[in-house]
């Protein structure tokens, strides 16, 4: 009689870090994209990572996932939102250690002139597949994710996203240095 | 956006993080074409980790995931106040293709799915 394995299972790693309060902080993993996939695909793509949080008085101690970790090391991307500014920081998962830069970067949101917001207007535009940017709402720290279709009368595939006007987003992309 | 790469990686290989504040305006003002309409301030690069940057060091801890297809469901076993205790996750088919497509990158091979009992 034969019997079936129907579970699998592995280990994933964790690490956490501490929010002070006014602060969320969000991490992605950043992959990079085997050659025979490179002709459609960007060269790296990235993958935001689930988190736990524990409250402990006035700050938050935030616990991220990475589900499924390399053997070698895993690169990070850390973005900590702020009031009024957010700060990108870097970080190597390696064995049982995360390294993190000692060289964060801040970047602050009035550095355009903002007018008062009206409502959430759709903004249509044309993706470029092989280069991904992901567009964050610094209050709400979620992604902004656009919603395909196909317009009929460019012929080609186009995205919309509503944005509110005049707000502040982070943007971002991951660039090879080589060709930067 | 997700996953597209399934091999092993070259991990001496630096990448950029190229990032700006941007706003949208309500339109586009006569003469404009598209894209004009969006301003970008702040534009500033951030460069991965490199040999020998100053870094600070923090503990990563291991937790279990699994994946049952008879139940279609995915878990992970977190600690919570020192207790262990298993989280049903929401996205089990998205867990179930990358796992797959982990299994591959890292050069993992598959269980033997069907065992005779003897």
């Amino acid at each position: 009689m034969g019997c079936k394995i129907e579970m699998e299972t592995w280990e994933g790693k964790n690490f956490s870090v501490t929010d002070p309060k006014g602060v969320k902080t969000v991490v992605y993993q950043v992959n990079r994209t085997s050659k025979e996939f490179l002709e459609d695909s960007p060269k790296y793509t990235i993958e935001r990572l689930d988190f736990t949080e524990e409250l402990r008085g006035d700050m938050t101690r935030k616990t991220f996932y990475v589900d499924f970790p390399s053997k070698d090391k895993d690169q990070l991307v850390i973005l900590s939102f702020g009031q009024d500014r957010v700060v990108v920081n870097t970080a190597v998962l390696e064995g049982n250690k995360v390294s993190i830069s000692k060289k964060p970067m801040p970047l602050k949101f009035n550095s355009i002139y903002a007018e008062e917001a009206t409502e959430l207007k759709d903004f249509k535009y044309t993706p470029n597949l092989k280069r991904p940017i992901c567009i964050i709402d610094p209050e709400t720290t979620e992604e902004i994710k656009p919603t395909l279709y196909f317009d009929e009368k460019t012929n080609e595939v186009r995205g919309k996203c509503k944005l509110k006007p005049y707000k502040s987003y982070f943007a971002f992309e991951i660039r090879d240095k080589k060709e930067d | 956006m997700g996953n597209a790469g399934l091999n092993p990686r070259n991990n001496n290989e630096n990448f950029i993080i190229a990032c700006s504040i941007v706003q949208e305006k309500e339109r586009l003002e006569k003469g404009q074409k598209a894209g004009d309409a969006t301003i970008a301030g702040a534009n500033a690069k951030k460069t991965s980790v490199e040999i020998g940057e100053p870094v600070i060091g923090t503990t990563a801890s291991v937790h279990q995931m699994d994946i049952d297809d008879k139940k279609k469901e995915a878990h992970r076993t977190i600690v919570v106040n020192g207790k262990q205790v298993q989280v049903k996750l929401k996205n089990y088919k998205e867990i179930k293709m990358k796992h797959a497509e982990w299994k591959k990158r890292e050069g993992i091979e598959d269980k033997i799915k069907d065992q005779d009992a003897r």
